[in-house]
């Protein structure tokens, strides 16, 4: 009777070890579209970042040459290098930035901002701004770095050589040009551009969002810009190529 | 052991069920595209929106932009004025290497104290040709902005001038040209990380005034048709030791007097700095600009016989004259509404010589403020306190924008 009591009574906690079973067989299922970033408007948080869980070191290594083949430092600084037309990106984890948020910054960034002139990188894979997110957030300073570090997520030098590498960016396919393992920094055409449209159009006046124009039209312009200012051939070529890669 | 079979079954059912429950996804259904084959559909799709913008008539080759602006201005000792203009501007790639750049000018003037003389002034204020010979220099002929002391060709119009109006040096009464009717080479050569850019112009140059009262002597570089067989010729140099900041130097030489009036030779000289950096210690950006003009013209005697009543009248004709301005935007404070709004104070100066008609020395503060509505435009509200003894303050507001 005791035993039989005893299995009367163990009944229920059967059926709540086979229903967490099925909802982890459940959930294993449906990982793939729940690490999925969140869709362009999803809400905009300013959650403290979960750091890096389920960040590869490849993939921040891929972000990292992503950041630098889209040219992002054109605009934004990392540990003292960059433009400054957009903000420091030295430490999006330390100032609680969540995955969706930047996220959202990267594929629609009017949303939290209308009158910024970052372009929305629409046509960037899921993954591809994963990655970018995973570089993002790895990046710490000070103190934070060696600890990152020893976790193994920094790891990064600074600058460091692409060998090769390309990207989509709309119609615009950029490959990095020249780099060997301990070469110099690559320099793609974008990357160049984004460096001298803010440094040699904001010379004069006002950045213009380069979703102002269609590809078409900043030919035109940029030709115009280069009797005006003057610049050389290449400047103009490099900026036209980042305005259009960014359009 | 009924109940221990069912209890199994019941554990069977619930795993299988939750397992089945997850492997419901219905993107794994054949009817739904795969993460790859949207991304590939989408650039096919942004491919074909480029080709279809890049083959539309109109679009591929011509672009027009120009600026507007619209304003209030209240002179000291004079009635208060609204005011209008408009610079419509056609940019044309004819190809890869000639491009034709046209400007005008649309603004309304008078009336006149009686009441009559309302008109709105058309002026051809650029048309001119270029051709791209290298990366490093290209010619161009027509009517085109003269870049000497770099005022008229980067910073004049009114959605990048940041007050209301311009230095006393570059304005109606300055003595730097603005345009030039004539031929020009131009470009910029890189040098390590610096970089150098010229242009030099040959142009039907100046007119020297000689029979007017009123400004006898000065100089008047609306020459569209020349006076004379001479030309001036001129050039700038400019250097960019690191990408915020440019210098510029600036010449000209030419003759200017009309025919059958004595020789006289006109050399200006002209220096300007262009300072342009985001601070993080001021967690804005600050801009400082600054030109200065020098004109030295040979002393003649205007109206010798005093036929033209006036004369004889002779002085010495050298002048000069600049501008320095500061600009601050706090792009980095916190506080969004404040990032719109830009801080200016100029200084302007212009010496004409005593003797010369409308002689003296003029000398103006002018602070503002700015506040961008979008990157290319903005509302300037400006207030000119003019400190050289004439009643010449003036409040202005203007509304700008660039398109």
């Amino acid at each position: 009777m005791i035993l039989h009591d005893t299995h009367k009574h163990a009944f229920p906690w059967l059926i709540v070890i086979a229903a967490i079973l099925s909802m982890v067989i459940a959930s294993c299922s449906t990982t793939g579209r729940s690490s999925q970033p969140q869709a362009p408007g999803s809400a905009l948080g300013y959650q403290p970042a979960s750091a890096l869980s389920g960040a590869s070191s490849a993939g921040i290594q891929k972000g990292k040459e992503l950041y630098d083949t889209l040219a992002c430092a054109g605009c934004h600084v990392i540990n003292g290098q960059g433009g400054k037309v957009g903000p420091d990106l030295s430490n999006e984890a330390k100032k609680g930035r969540s995955r969706s948020w930047l996220t959202t910054k990267m594929r629609n960034p009017k949303a939290d901002d209308p009158q910024t002139l970052m372009p929305a990188y629409g046509t960037l894979s899921d993954q591809q701004v994963n990655d970018l997110v995973d570089y993002m957030l790895s990046l710490t300073t000070g103190k934070q770095a060696g600890a990152a570090a020893a976790r193994g997520l920094q790891g990064l030098p600074t600058v460091r050589a692409v060998s090769s590498s390309s990207v989509t960016v709309g119609a615009v396919t950029v490959s990095s040009v020249g780099g060997g393992a301990r070469g110099p920094a690559p320099v793609s055409p974008i990357a160049a551009g984004a460096t001298l449209w803010s440094q040699r159009c904001g010379q004069c006046h006002n950045l213009r969002p380069a979703s102002e124009y269609s590809d078409a039209q900043w030919a035109v312009a940029m030709h115009h810009m280069r009797v005006r200012v003057p610049l050389t051939g290449e400047e103009q070529r490099n900026i036209l190529a980042f305005l259009q890669a960014s359009n | 052991m009924g109940w221990r079979n069912r209890t199994y079954g019941y554990i069977i059912v619930l795993v299988l069920s939750g397992g089945a429950w997850g492997a419901s996804d219905p993107n794994t259904k054949d009817n739904y595209v795969s993460r790859q084959e949207y991304d590939a559909l989408k650039q096919e799709m942004t491919a074909t929106r480029r080709i279809a913008e890049g083959s539309g008539l109109g679009d591929t080759k011509l672009l027009v932009t120009g600026s507007a602006a619209a304003g209030f201005v209240k002179a000291e000792d004079q009635p208060s004025t609204f005011t209008a203009e408009f610079a419509p501007m056609l940019l044309w790639q004819l190809n890869e290497r000639l491009f034709f750049e046209g400007e005008l000018g649309l603004t309304l003037t008078g009336p006149e104290a009686n009441g009559e003389g309302s008109a709105t002034d058309v002026e051809l204020d650029l048309a001119y040709l270029t051709y791209l010979l290298h990366d490093y220099a290209l010619v161009g002929a027509g009517k085109f902005s003269v870049p000497f002391a770099a005022f008229h060709n980067h910073l004049d119009p009114s959605w990048i001038n940041k007050l209301p109006g311009e230095p006393l040096v570059f304005g109606d009464e300055g003595i730097a040209p603005d345009t030039g009717v004539g031929a020009f080479i131009t470009g910029a050569l890189p040098y390590h990380k610096m970089l150098f850019n010229y242009a030099v112009w040959l142009t039907n140059g100046p007119a020297l005034i000689t029979d007017n009262p009123e400004s006898a002597g000065s100089l008047n570089f609306d020459n569209f048709n020349d006076l004379n067989m001479n030309k001036a010729l001129g050039f700038r140099l400019g250097f960019l030791p690191i990408p915020a900041l440019e210098v510029g130097y600036s010449f000209e030489f030419s003759r200017p007097n009309p025919p059958g009036f004595e020789t006289v030779h006109s050399t200006l000289h002209g220096l300007d700095l262009n300072y342009v950096a985001r601070l993080a210690a001021l967690k804005g950006q600050l801009t400082a600009r600054a030109a200065w003009v020098w004109s030295n013209l040979s002393d003649v005697t205007y109206d010798p016989t005093g036929a033209l009543g006036f004369g004889p009248l002779f002085f010495d004709n050298d002048r000069n004259g600049g501008y320095a301005e500061v600009a601050y935007r706090p792009v980095d404070m916190s506080e969004r509404w404040l990032r719109n709004f830009e801080f200016v104070l100029r200084y302007d100066r212009l010496a004409i010589p005593s003797g010369a008609p409308g002689g003296g020395t003029r000398e103006q503060w002018t602070p503002g403020i700015d506040y961008w509505i979008t990157p290319r435009t903005l509302v300037k509200v400006a207030y000119t306190f003019d400190t050289s003894g004439e009643d010449a303050d003036m409040f202005a507001l203007q509304f700008a924008t660039g398109f």
